[in-house]
């Protein structure tokens, strides 16, 4: 999966949560206001209870005044015109109602007057029911229909002021009602402030669909049952507010969800991922231009890009450099070729040369002898001295061409190493080299057993021993070979009593047909102490040379363990 | 030499050839001496029925064609010739041609040397030894 489209599934995932969590808040919104319209129920219910009953306790409380009255009581007793005239027909102005009753304990009316706008209707008299329970209560507020309408009727019956908790009989029932007509409603619509409609079924629930509350007030006859409803609907502003405020929380959270999702994805994209592509688009380029562009980068990628760009720079130098050594390798590796080849075909060259060169010079050492064993009648003295001379050069060029072939021997001829013991060795070159008896030689005894190729080995201790024999100069020579353990190696030396060399002359020794004393004099070809050299540094080792004049010269090697 | 058995010189120098002749004469060895110039040659000569065979070999290493080693290769492998005693007669100081001839089977390693006296001695050694060794088919 692509670091894009794990972005891309975590964004949705992101989005998917938003929306559960906004739709979480529109319940949330919902449950509150219904919570808001119940609580609006409930208010605007109490409000038209509140209504209704504050209109008719003016005619319950006037109803009650009237009915404990000793005047009215004597007015049932013996009913006058005059009472009826300036009491009871006062009560329809001054309380505005609609039907004034007045009944003895046998249920007569004593007066029963029904009217509206001062016009005089039929007379009704309540339901027998109504006065068995107003004996019971001394009260009773029920609604009636009749063909004016609905009225509102309150009944209580009559005592005396001797009675005032009317626990004694009743002298009579009085009754007062009111019709509820446009009037009525239009006091109720005053005193609630909404629509006051009087109807005979409703939803009074109420529905906050308009952001209208509907409330109703049942209306019940003597007997319970609902004979109609007033109904009040009251539209309330907070209800649309509420609606419209969720409406544009919903529209703005939204448009702020999707607006903050794009903000994010384009600012990822543009701080994370079009960084990140560079980058991992210039490291698999590697090209120049790509890996520049890094350096543009912003705040944490800047690091980075700057850390690629540095360790390109260093992979470049070190790829520069790996070019040059690869380069000086194989210059290298040609010159040691070349070298290898030069050095081959000189060994081969001294090997061939003073090989074929032996084969003429022995005919003319020969025959030089043939000469002068042949001719010596012929020859006179001074004849055959040249001869002679002749026959030296012949020798002493031998010599050299021999040298130069112990010499290329060194490296040419491969031979194994072995273990080689020293004092065996020793012993062996000093019996190759033969002393003169009265020549002193002591060897330290337990010399070390080294790896090393017997026959330099033997080279080694033959040429300096013989050296040390051939030039001492003293009547009693002196040959000392003494052995010293140093770390990793042995150092061995060689002294003698002899003359002795000069400082100057150290390095002179060790180099090939170099000669201290001229060759007429003392025949040495110059070789030995430059083989020596030449087997001991091929073999890791050293030697130097340490000398006073007139008392002796002392040669010292090294051996590796 | 014991009595008048021929000698091979295999040698391609001449005056090295008249060397020895002149050694073995001053030494008064009256065997017959045949010269033959290399290896191939002292190979044809040996096989030859007509020729008698010699009672000893004196071999040159350095020869042009086929030198002493590859002769002594050829002569060891084959049973009338590997008889025949083979005395290495050489300018050779190398270890490894003394190793590899006695390894092939030569009865003697002389080096020649530049003086015709020393030359002369080292012709008396081989004399002295063919002298005293016997031939196995005598």
């Amino acid at each position: 999966m692509k670091t894009q489209h794990k972005l891309l599934v975590i964004l949705l995932i992101t989005a998917v949560l938003f929306f559960a969590g906004f739709l979480i808040f529109l319940n949330i919104q919902e449950k509150q206001n219904e919570i808001l319209i119940n609580a609006g129920i409930e208010q605007q219910r109490s409000i038209l209870e509140t209504a209704i009953k504050s209109k008719s306790e003016v005619i319950s409380l006037t109803t009650y005044d009237y009915t404990y009255w000793d005047d009215f009581v004597n007015y049932i007793e013996k009913p006058t015109h005059e009472f009826a005239e300036s009491n009871l027909y006062s009560l329809f102005n001054s309380f505005n109602i609609n039907y004034v009753g007045v009944f003895n304990l046998s249920k007569k009316p004593v007066f029963n007057a029904f009217q509206i706008d001062s016009v005089e209707l039929l007379p009704f008299i309540p339901a027998p029911e109504v006065f068995s329970k107003l004996a019971d209560s001394n009260f009773i507020k029920y609604y009636k229909l009749t063909d004016a309408g609905l009225l509102e009727i309150h009944g209580a019956t009559i005592h005396s002021t001797a009675d005032e908790a009317r626990n004694g009989s009743a002298f009579g029932y009085f009754f007062m009602a009111k019709l509820i007509d446009s009037s009525y409603l239009k006091s109720l619509k005053n005193l609630t402030g909404g629509m006051v409609e009087l109807v005979l079924e409703s939803n009074y629930r109420g529905t906050p669909d308009d952001n209208t509350i509907t409330t109703a007030y049942p209306l019940e006859g003597w007997d319970g049952k609902t004979l109609g409803l007033i109904e009040l609907k009251k539209v309330y502003d907070f209800l649309s507010v509420s609606k419209r405020l969720s409406t544009i929380s919903i529209w703005f959270l939204a448009t702020l969800a999707f607006v903050i999702l794009i903000i994010f994805f384009l600012s990822f994209n543009v701080l994370v991922n079009i960084p990140l592509s560079k980058i991992s688009h210039a490291l698999i380029t590697k090209s120049r231009d790509d890996r520049q562009k890094l350096l543009s980068l912003n705040s944490e990628f800047k690091k980075i890009g700057a850390l690629i760009e540095d360790y390109f720079g260093q992979q470049e130098k070190l790829e520069k450099e790996i070019e040059v050594r690869k380069e000086t390798e194989a210059q290298k590796e040609k010159l040691i070729t070349e070298l290898d080849t030069a050095n081959r075909e000189l060994k081969d060259f001294a090997y061939i040369v003073s090989h074929d060169l032996k084969a003429p010079l022995r005919a003319i050492g020969s025959i030089s002898q043939w000469i002068h064993a042949d001719y010596s009648d012929k020859l006179d003295d001074d004849g055959k001295m040249q001869l002679d001379l002749l026959l030296s050069r012949v020798h002493r060029m031998q010599n050299l061409i021999e040298g130069i072939l112990s010499y290329s021997r060194v490296t040419r001829v491969k031979e194994e190493k072995e273990m080689v013991d020293l004092n065996v060795a020793v012993k062996e070159a000093i019996e190759m080299v033969s002393p003169p008896e009265k020549f002193k030689i002591s060897v330290e005894e337990n010399l070390p057993t080294v790896s090393y190729r017997p026959t330099h080995i033997l080279q080694i201790f033959e040429n300096l021993i013989s050296n040390a024999v051939k030039y001492n100069n003293k009547e009693n020579g002196e040959i000392s070979i003494r052995c010293t353990e140093n770390g990793y190696d042995w150092r061995i030396s060689v002294s003698d009593n002899g003359p002795g060399i000069e400082e100057k002359y150290f390095e002179k020794i060790f180099q090939i047909f170099q000669t201290l004393q001229a060759r007429d004099e003392f025949e040495s070809t110059g070789i030995g102490l430059s083989i020596v050299k030449k087997i001991i540094e091929n073999n890791g080792g050293r030697i130097t040379v340490d000398s006073t004049p007139g008392e002796g010269t002392k040669f010292e090697f090294i051996i590796l363990k | 030499m014991i009595k008048n058995k021929p000698i091979l010189l295999v040698e391609d120098d001449m005056i090295d050839a008249m060397t020895v002749k002149r050694a073995l004469k001053e030494l008064n060895v009256v065997n017959p001496v045949e010269t033959v110039e290399n290896g191939e040659e002292a190979l044809n000569f040996l096989r030859n029925t007509h020729n008698e065979a010699p009672g000893i070999i004196l071999l040159d290493l350095n020869m042009p064609r086929m030198n002493g080693i590859e002769f002594l290769r050829v002569a060891k492998k084959d049973d009338h010739l590997r008889q025949i005693p083979v005395v290495v007669l050489t300018t050779s100081l190398e270890e490894i041609d003394r190793v590899e001839t006695f390894n092939l089977g030569v009865a003697g390693y002389m080096v020649k040397p530049v003086d015709y006296k020393q030359f002369v001695e080292v012709i008396k050694a081989i004399k002295l030894y063919w002298s005293l060794s016997q031939l196995p088919y005598q």
